[in-house]
């Protein structure tokens, strides 16, 4: 059998594969629903049902170079109640149960990327990347949504300080960038060398300074929006305050992670699910508790708490490697079903309104992207070539920045709607466009070398 | 926050649960039983229920039913993957035969005690439906492999063939009290104009939804898979088949028991799928009992009475079944051949679930009652179980 008939061959199961899932969802749509006990199923075949449509739908596309996330996304948002509504706007609503969960995975990822003896040498041409990185990229798109906000129909009737709100978070946001998908267009491409390794930990370690900025805004905002009390030095120092507790209670969580693998051993996949579930909602349990019992308000970061857990136990001990292993056994399931109901919960009515900002904001984070990698390697007098092109590597985002936008949409109702499905919107441009450009910068620099050895 | 805060726990209880129970510590006689079995956990649930600490309440119950679907699909499955027709054969001929009579004449023997019972009782016929006695009389047949599995591992070497024979019968013998219950619960709930109908709908039903799901499968794995691939189509096919198959008014139970069989049988990733269903067993376990025992109602007085009156039946059917069995089986010669069924008193495990599944499809007056009295019934044949298992092997000896 040759190449082009196999893949015919794979693009048909496939399809067919596809098609059986998408037949038995119509069906189900047929049964005759009587009993609490079914509506409960509902909710059971309708959580399998987008695992696997979801995932044979990226696999698919994968074969057209087209990035697993993208997939995921795409999937939930055909299946999803915007578009042929095998899914119903409350099963989605059901599913999204699992966001946390998704959320402290992966941010325990991210901390667990971070390799301290990498990171140490390239430390200043990472260091540079991103500071430069944060300043424009948050800076023009910031200044991108508060300047154009009159121009924009979704913007046009929010107050000052929603557009400022909005104007922080998109900018925030838009510094984000995905490690996973970087990792995978690596892998697939073989490729390795400094502008590679500079690349890597750069989207890594962004990964973590982004939940650190996002912290801030979103404490910073909450203080501008929900209080209306303006910015004061004590209310920065108690934002100070909290993302350091986060970060030593993460510490300690990274001392338990690793005591656990070091005396148990066993089931770690399902202790890490316990422990990222129980940071979640005891971060918001523990301030509940604390506001009612004694009136003061100590809102721990979750993931600013996973992120530093995952960052502890892969650098200080021997166990990071078996973490990583066990975190990487059970995140496909996790993540194929965040993706794909972030995909699901897209409301397309909205991204129609919102696509003109959304493919602004796409721009003006590419033309970010292009001044900071420039600026960064001219400094660090890498080769002018590699400086023209470095932005291209950087254009993949999902992950963390797609969760900071639900963190921000349940944070703020009135706008946080919009805010989630623009952030949305840019991703899908940027997780279609990215990946390729990405694969091509590689190539171009001449650090991939998939394709050019023999088959 | 409550039903995080509920799921939070029971997802805590199965994964230290698991560890510190199903082992053989010295214990107390009328401890130890309850102890290598897991029932501890019944009582915990209870407690977590609505009857006591009302965690897990029925709101929060109602949001579980997803989990309720994935735990029957996991453990239909895991039992499904033991009629592999490779290892089936290394049993005699004859051994397999006869367990699967012994279930058959159990089954039979246990509902027609009970419905006669319940007809012969003023007033008792109204309550107790047929499929209230057919669901006791398949839960009694079942034979737990945890009892048999504890008392062979002590006395296997000595006892060959009496060993294999009960090992065998509590492997295999649940197969036709789990037809028969598989059956009936989807011709209950599957509408149709008659009951003839509504054997063929439920019939054509089944096996639809079965091959459309197994169809999935064996696309999926037209490529070489990773073990997080594999993982992920486990989890989701047997969520969606539990889901699909309680949508469409079938044991989401039975559905994945005839999807295993399947698999065990037809695919080539069986070894890797075993391993990854295995890894899950025991916690799935310790959530089924939670799960069961926060469902469990003290609602009579009675209860406890009617539940020895079932378990007198149960041992009573298990020593029945036992002769004819054991005369299948062609083990006339060992010692105490007539009362093999005295071995094959432990219940658990795969009749636990099957009570799970059934409280779910047909809610109402009776399901509870037939909940209460089948785990009183399970915690009393962990004991009786146990002593008259040991009893046995120790007078076959002497």
């Amino acid at each position: 059998m040759n190449v082009g008939e196999k893949t015919r061959k794979r693009w048909i199961e496939s399809v067919s594969f596809l098609s059986i899932l998408v037949l038995l969802a119509l069906w189900i749509r047929t049964a005759r629903i009587e009993s609490e006990w079914q509506r409960g199923a509902l909710g059971a075949f309708s959580l399998g049902f987008l695992l696997l449509l979801a995932y044979g739908t990226a696999t698919m596309l994968r074969r057209a170079r087209i990035p697993l996330i993208s997939g995921y996304i795409f999937a939930g948002m055909i299946v999803g109640p915007h578009v042929a509504g095998l899914l119903t706007a409350e099963a989605v609503l059901k599913l999204r149960v699992v966001d946390d969960l998704a959320l402290s995975f992966i941010a325990l990822t991210a901390g667990a990327s971070l390799h301290l003896n990498f990171l140490r040498s390239r430390a200043k041409a990472i260091a540079l990347n991103m500071s430069f990185l944060s300043i424009f990229v948050f800076g023009l798109v910031f200044g991108f949504v508060l300047v154009g906000a009159s121009f924009f129909q979704v913007t046009r009737l929010m107050s000052g300080a929603e557009v400022m709100t909005l104007a922080s978070f998109l900018g925030v946001i838009a510094v984000a960038r995905s490690p996973s998908s970087a990792i995978a267009v690596i892998s697939e491409s073989r490729a390795s060398g400094v502008f590679t390794e500079t690349v890597l930990g750069v989207t890594v370690a962004m990964d973590v300074l982004i939940i650190m900025l996002f912290t801030m805004v979103l404490a910073l905002t909450n203080l501008m929006l929900v209080s209306g009390s303006g910015l004061h030095a004590h209310a920065l120092g108690a934002v100070a305050g909290e993302m350091i507790v986060s970060l030593a209670l993460g510490t300690l969580f990274g001392k338990g992670i690793a005591f656990y693998i070091k005396k148990v051993g066993h089931d770690l996949p399902l202790f890490l699910l316990l422990i990222a579930f129980g940071i979640v909602k005891g971060s918001f349990w523990l301030d509940q508790v604390m506001q009612s019992q004694f009136a003061v308000s100590l809102h721990l970061e979750p993931l600013l708490v996973c992120m530093s857990a995952g960052f502890t136990v892969r650098n200080f001990g021997p166990e990071g490697l078996r973490f990583l292993g066990s975190l990487e056994r059970v995140s496909l399931p996790i993540f194929v079903l965040f993706f794909s109901l972030a995909g699901a919960s897209l409301d397309l009515e909205a991204l129609k309104m919102t696509w003109p900002i959304a493919s602004s904001i796409a721009i003006a984070r590419c033309a970010g992207i292009f001044l900071a990698t420039w600026l960064a390697g001219t400094i660090m007098r890498d080769p002018p070539e590699h400086n023209r092109m470095a932005w291209m590597a950087y254009l993949t985002q999902a992950g963390v920045a797609i969760g900071l936008a639900q963190l921000a949409e349940r944070q703020f109702q009135g706008i946080g709607t919009y805010l989630n499905t623009i952030v949305l919107a840019v991703i899908t441009l940027n997780q279609l466009i990215g990946p390729i450009t990405f694969k091509a910068v590689l190539e171009l620099v001449g650090e991939a070398k998939a394709g050019k050895e023999g088959p | 926050m409550k039903l995080a805060f509920a799921f939070l726990l029971i997802l805590f209880l199965a994964f230290s649960g698991y560890h510190l129970t199903f082992r053989r510590f010295r214990l107390p006689f009328l401890a130890r039983p309850f102890y290598v079995t897991g029932s501890e956990f019944l009582f915990l649930g209870l407690l977590l229920g609505p009857l006591f600490l009302n965690v897990l309440d029925r709101e929060a119950q109602k949001d579980l039913f997803f989990l309720h679907a994935f735990l029957l699909g996991w453990i239909g499955l895991i039992f499904g993957f033991q009629f592999e027709m490779g290892k089936l054969r290394r049993f005699p001929r004859g051994f397999v035969l006869a367990a699967i009579t012994e279930g058959a004449v159990s089954f039979v023997l246990i509902y027609a005690a009970i419905q006669l019972t319940a007809l012969s009782l003023p007033g008792a016929g109204h309550v107790v439906r047929v499929v209230d006695a057919l669901v006791l009389g398949a839960v009694g047949a079942c034979t737990a492999q945890t009892g048999v599995a504890l008392v062979a591992s002590e006395h296997g070497p000595k006892f060959g063939k009496l060993v294999l024979f009960l090992r065998c019968v509590s492997s295999i013998g649940p197969l036709i009290p789990l037809v028969g219950f598989g059956l009936f619960f989807s011709f209950g709930n599957v509408s149709a104009n008659s009951w003839l109908s509504g054997i063929g709908n439920g019939l054509i039903i089944l096996l639809a939804s079965c091959l459309g799901v197994l169809l999935l499968i064996f696309l999926f794995l037209r490529e070489p898979r990773q073990e997080s691939e594999l993982i992920l189509l486990l989890l989701s096919t047997v969520t969606m088949g539990g889901g699909l198959s309680s949508v469409l008014g079938m044991s989401p139970l039975f559905f994945t028991f005839l999807l295993g069989i399947l698999l065990v049988n037809m695919c080539r990733e069986k070894e890797r799928f075993y391993q990854i269903l295995i890894s899950v067993e025991k916690p799935a376990y310790v959530l089924l009992l939670v799960l069961l025992g926060a469902n469990w109602r003290l609602i009579s007085v009675w209860v406890p009475m009617l539940a020895v009156v079932y378990c007198v039946y149960r041992g009573m059917a298990k020593v029945g079944a036992g002769v004819v069995a054991s005369r299948i089986a062609g083990i006339e010669r060992e010692r105490l051949p007539g009362l093999s069924g005295l071995g094959l008193l432990h219940q658990g495990g795969l009749s636990l679930a099957m009570v799970l599944d059934f409280q779910q499809g047909f809610p109402g007056g009776g399901a509870f009652w037939v909940v209460s009295m089948v785990l009183i019934g399970v915690l009393l044949n962990d004991v009786m179980g146990l002593f008259f298992a040991e009893r046995l092997l120790r007078n076959a000896l002497s």
